[in-house]
């Protein structure tokens, strides 16, 4: 059972960090700019 | 049904798996809902997706009569395999536009997909080895369809070097538009390794040829709620991607407007 919990974690570990990296990112560029995140789909 | 084989009590296991789902999806939510629009919408859309794609994996899909409990990482495995795939075929369409019409938004979906693709080739090439273990007794072994997800997940990373280490906007757009063209290759080399070599790696067990599958219906209820799952995330992931890289353009335009 250890194997299936180590590959669901790291998907979900996986998935959560580039989410967490790409929230960073939009923030920071964000904060550069002297603006709230704008709203995306927007092109 | 459950995670244990069966006549094994699997209690205290399923209540650890599933306060880790309940974890994931809070955290999860958490980053959705500080989203605005229609990709609020989108994020949680995928997060309940997954949830049940995960929860369906784990507790809804029979146990493999062969392979026990470590058949359940298939579910995750094979479709982050195919997003993967789907993200390369897209950074192939996208770098045939650049060359041909020359626009920047075609170089930005390109590299924006090149990026989520990374991330599935990843988990691949994890959760791959991690079955492995228990079922050939070995993490790695270099088998054709393994030696080729390597190759192509080196490919990537190199265009996601090249494109970082590049300083001229218009070089560095040809230069990963070539890359992401030739890279492709790989795709369908990786996808028919299984077929044109002797290889440990399972053949195709989700559509034989002829249309049919040895999968029970519990087991595509997993497999299609997780590949639903990632391809929602997919195109979140994208769509953020695309917009974070907007950011980028404008900073870097106020920034040279303030230097002179």
């Amino acid at each position: 059972m250890g194997y299936v919990a180590a590959a669901y974690a790291v998907t979900l570990l996986g998935i959560g960090y580039y989410w967490w990296t790409l929230w960073v990112r939009r923030s920071r560029l964000s904060r550069q700019l002297g603006q709230t995140p704008p709203r995306e789909g927007r092109g | 049904m459950g995670l244990g084989r069966e006549g094994e009590s699997a209690v205290g296991i399923e209540t650890v798996f599933q306060l880790g789902i309940l974890t994931a999806a809070a955290v999860f939510l958490f980053f959705a809902l500080k989203d605005e629009g229609r990709d609020r919408w989108l994020a949680v859309g995928a997060v309940a997706v997954l949830v049940f794609g995960v929860y369906a994996g784990l507790f809804i899909a029979g146990t493999d009569r062969f392979q026990g409990p470590p058949q359940r990482i298939f579910y995750v495995h094979v479709p982050a395999a195919w997003i993967a795939f789907f993200a390369f075929f897209l950074v192939f369409v996208f770098s045939v536009r650049y060359l041909v019409w020359r626009e920047e938004r075609d170089d930005v979906w390109a590299h924006a997909c090149a990026e989520v693709g990374v991330l599935f080739a990843t988990l691949v090439l994890i959760t791959g080895p991690i079955w492995a273990r228990p079922i050939w007794g070995v993490w790695w072994t270099w088998d054709p369809r393994l030696t080729t997800s390597l190759i192509l997940w080196l490919i990537y990373v190199g265009y996601l070097m090249l494109r970082a280490y590049m300083t001229d906007p218009d070089q560095r757009a040809r230069f990963a538009a070539v890359l992401g063209i030739a890279g492709f290759l790989d795709v369908p080399i990786t996808h028919l390794s299984v077929v044109w070599w002797r290889t440990l790696h399972p053949g195709p067990v989700v559509l034989r040829s002829g249309g049919m599958s040895d999968l029970p219906p519990s087991m595509h209820i997993a497999l299609w709620s997780c590949l639903l799952a990632f391809t929602l995330i997919f195109v979140y992931f994208v769509r953020k991607r695309t917009a974070i890289e907007r950011l980028q353009a404008r900073a870097e335009a106020a920034r040279a407007g303030a230097g002179g």
